[in-house]
């Protein structure tokens, strides 16, 4: 907004879309006609007017305006639900008062000692039409197996272990609903690109080179288990993979169908197992390179060594010179370290930036090392300057002029997490060559001309 | 909400949005401007040359940028005071690279939007920079190019029929949008791809150009201009002409010199000078050095 114009922040347009997740919205006309007790046309319409006048037009957080709507219609706002539904393939860490309804694909059960008392947990899979899911359970109503449709009210999502679980408590609500309520999800498996594999995929086929493989043990529900873990690729990039009790052969080109997509450590894996149909490719080689990827593609999703390239579009905060302790390697503000006393203060450097390539952006943090050749300075360069203008933070201020719309080429893993973004702690870091970008140039413009 | 990316668009395709678009999330709202290429810009990245500077307040500093085929404003008010200092300190004919929310205002009974930058960061930068931004841009806008071309094509294209073409979903998305919101016969490609082939002249090796016959380019006129107006340009036009000694462009301070030799008022001739910019009627060869295509 013009706020800060001289001119009236006024827009006034010929044409302004209120772009709106329809789905999204009818289930809060629903939610509040439940709360009412009213299902009939008139309100119905009367519910959305308003509603869409209070969301769209007065910008009121959802939640708000549904209590807004059901006060004005003289029903009780407390009977609105508080739970979102969500499908699988929605879920992220971190979502709360949630409702699911899937198909319980596995169910498993361990006597477990909790607070003085042995109870029993369930864990399993959970699956919808558009992914699945690892639950974990410390209540199930009695009957409960595989196959079954459930609804679960209030349920929450967490990472642990690596994986995405979601996770029915004490103040979960789980109901058993018709198994027919939710389709008999049997689809062909779909073939997928690696770059295109999102997290909650499943059924997917992928065809990739193995191309490292490490052998670990389990127990899974009292049961020896061997998983196979590594990375695997093909053309468009690299992704993590674990087979369960198979083998698989490094160097090779396997074909992969029935596999699914979770986050391992915040990057995408495929994981597999013997039910999957793998079928090796003897005579097909992968020739695996570095391409330049979209940051697009790594949103929500995240990346296994990577390369992408764009522009420092931000210098932040808490670059420069880091001024520690020497003893404990603590953070210090001045020469005082709360353990150690009064110190002689040690120093790093690090660049704290946000890198855009005009599809997407990723916030990176690049170590001494990086942060040396990025600026052409030296560690002992930056001290001294900073000494002689008796200002630590001048560092950071040296930084940002000469690295601000710079373009880099950045290689490593991209992690992703649903709170800050993409986050990559590079491998490598260079910046855009100019005979390279000369290069380039040409072939554009011959593109273009022809 | 995910970090809105900082689109590269020519000044000249942002300038030529009819559509603003408002996306409410967790009740807050972003504004949108869909450019007729289907570009959804929120955040952009523009690096360009400092053509003016005019201090509207004592607090708000308006800088026009120059870049390939068109030129933009940055607007740095009171609520942006770092950008404000650092511009103030540059010097017309400088570098510039800005991040920034795009800003829109439209005058009363107009169908246009008067677009601006609020700037979030801003730097001097080099002709490298400059270069890269000439390339990036232009490789993106060729991107959206084909995309809606693929559209402008297809019989009935949809957004999943345009990524089984290898479209990127944000591209299909936008493209379909666009193609809904100005409608076929308002995306005229052409004009961009011109705009495209423009910006990387500034760019390609001298000998790697292409000698083309001369197609009449039909530029519209944006608003009449009064023969007063026409007068002006010629002269201009001739004063980058004689000042172009050794071929290589008219140093922008000679031009200056000349036009005040001979009575043009500063304030005519920057306007006049931008809009020649603009229409893409002179370019800039190097830094500081114009030239009449």
């Amino acid at each position: 907004m013009p706020g800060e114009d001289s001119q009236p922040s006024q827009i006034d347009t010929t044409e302004v879309i209120i772009m709106i997740d329809e789905k999204e919205f009818q289930e809060h006309v629903e939610d509040v006609l439940n709360a009412l007790g009213k299902h009939d046309e008139d309100t119905r319409r009367v519910v959305e007017d308003m509603l869409r006048k209070y969301i769209f037009k007065l910008f009121m957080a959802e939640k708000d305006a549904k209590v807004r709507v059901v006060e004005s219609l003289g029903g009780d706002p407390s009977k609105l639900s508080s739970t979102i539904q969500k499908k699988i393939a929605d879920l992220r860490p971190g979502q709360k008062m949630l409702t699911v309804i899937g198909r319980i694909l596995s169910i498993y059960s361990k006597e477990v000692e909790r607070e003085g008392r042995v109870g029993k947990r369930y864990y399993g899979v959970l699956g919808d039409e558009t992914g699945v899911i690892f639950f974990n359970a410390w209540y199930l109503p009695e009957g409960i197996e595989k196959g079954d449709v459930i609804r679960i009210d209030r349920a929450y999502v967490k990472e642990f272990a690596g994986r995405v679980q979601l996770y029915i408590g004490n103040n979960s609500i789980v109901t058993k609903l018709p198994k027919d309520y939710i389709p008999m999800v049997k689809m062909e498996s779909k073939y997928h690109r690696i770059i295109d594999l999102r997290p909650g995929m499943r059924n997917v086929e992928v065809v990739a080179k193995i191309l490292d493989a490490e052998k670990k043990n389990y127990i899974v529900g009292g049961e020896e288990k061997t998983a196979y873990s590594g990375i695997m690729a093909d053309e468009s990039g690299k992704i993590l993979y674990t087979s369960w009790n198979y083998e698989p052969p490094v160097g090779k080109v396997l074909r992969i169908r029935g596999a699914y997509v979770n986050t391992f450590r915040r990057l995408p894996q495929v994981v597999f197992d013997e039910r999957a149909e793998i079928e090796v490719l003897p005579d097909e080689d992968m020739e695996i390179k570095d391409r330049t990827v979209d940051i697009y593609y790594l949103l929500n999703r995240g990346g296994v060594d990577v390369k992408v390239e764009g522009v420092i579009v931000d210098v932040r905060e808490g670059s420069g010179l880091v001024a520690q302790c020497p003893k404990c390697g603590e953070r210090l503000d001045g020469n005082y370290c709360s353990q150690h006393g009064f110190v002689e203060v040690q120093y790093e450097l690090r660049i704290k930036t946000v890198v855009d390539d005009g599809t997407g952006a990723v916030f990176v943090i690049l170590n001494q090392e990086q942060s040396e050749k990025l600026l052409g300075m030296t560690l002992d360069e930056c001290i001294k300057i900073a000494k002689e203008s008796m200002n630590v933070g001048v560092i950071e201020k040296i930084a940002r002029d000469k690295l601000f719309g710079l373009p880099v080429i950045l290689k490593g893993n991209v992690l992703s997490s649903d709170k800050y973004g993409l986050l990559m702690l590079p491998k490598e870091v260079k910046s855009v060559e100019d005979s390279d970008v000369r290069e380039r140039v040409m072939e554009l413009y011959k593109e273009v001309v022809e | 909400m995910i970090r809105q990316p900082a689109i590269r668009v020519f000044p000249y395709e942002l300038n030529r949005s009819k559509v603003l678009i408002k996306k409410t999330k967790d009740g807050r709202t972003y504004n949108f401007l869909l450019t007729p290429l289907g570009a959804l810009v929120n955040r952009v990245f523009m690096v360009g040359t400092i053509f003016s500077k005019e201090e509207i307040t004592d607090d708000l500093l308006k800088v026009q940028i120059s870049n390939p085929g068109s030129s933009f404003y940055i607007k740095a008010g009171k609520f942006t005071p770092g950008p404000r200092e650092k511009l103030r300190k540059y010097e017309e004919g400088d570098f510039v690279a800005v991040v920034g929310k795009i800003s829109v205002f439209q005058p009363e009974g107009s169908n246009r939007f008067l677009v601006s930058i609020t700037p979030e960061e801003v730097n001097k930068v080099t002709n490298r920079e400059m270069v890269y931004w000439i390339y990036d841009t232009s490789r993106k806008t060729l991107m959206r190019i084909r995309a809606m071309r693929a559209a402008l094509d297809a019989d009935n294209p949809t957004v999943d029929s345009l990524m089984e073409m290898g479209f990127p979903r944000y591209l299909a998305e936008g493209v379909m949008l666009a193609l809904e919101k100005y409608g076929k016969d308002e995306i005229r490609i052409e004009r961009f791809m011109d705009i495209v082939e423009k910006a990387l002249m500034y760019i390609v090796p001298q000998e790697a150009l292409v000698e083309k016959e001369e197609v009449s380019e039909e530029v519209p006129a944006e608003g009449v201009s009064t023969a007063e107006e026409e007068d002006l340009e010629s002269k201009i036009l001739a004063i980058i002409q004689s000042c172009d000694h050794e071929g290589d462009g008219a140093r922008y301070e000679d031009i200056v010199s000349v036009a005040e030799d001979m009575g043009i008022p500063k304030e005519d001739f920057n306007r006049v000078f931008g809009e020649l910019l603009y229409n893409g009627a002179i370019f800039e060869v190097r830094d500081g050095r114009y030239k009449v295509t």
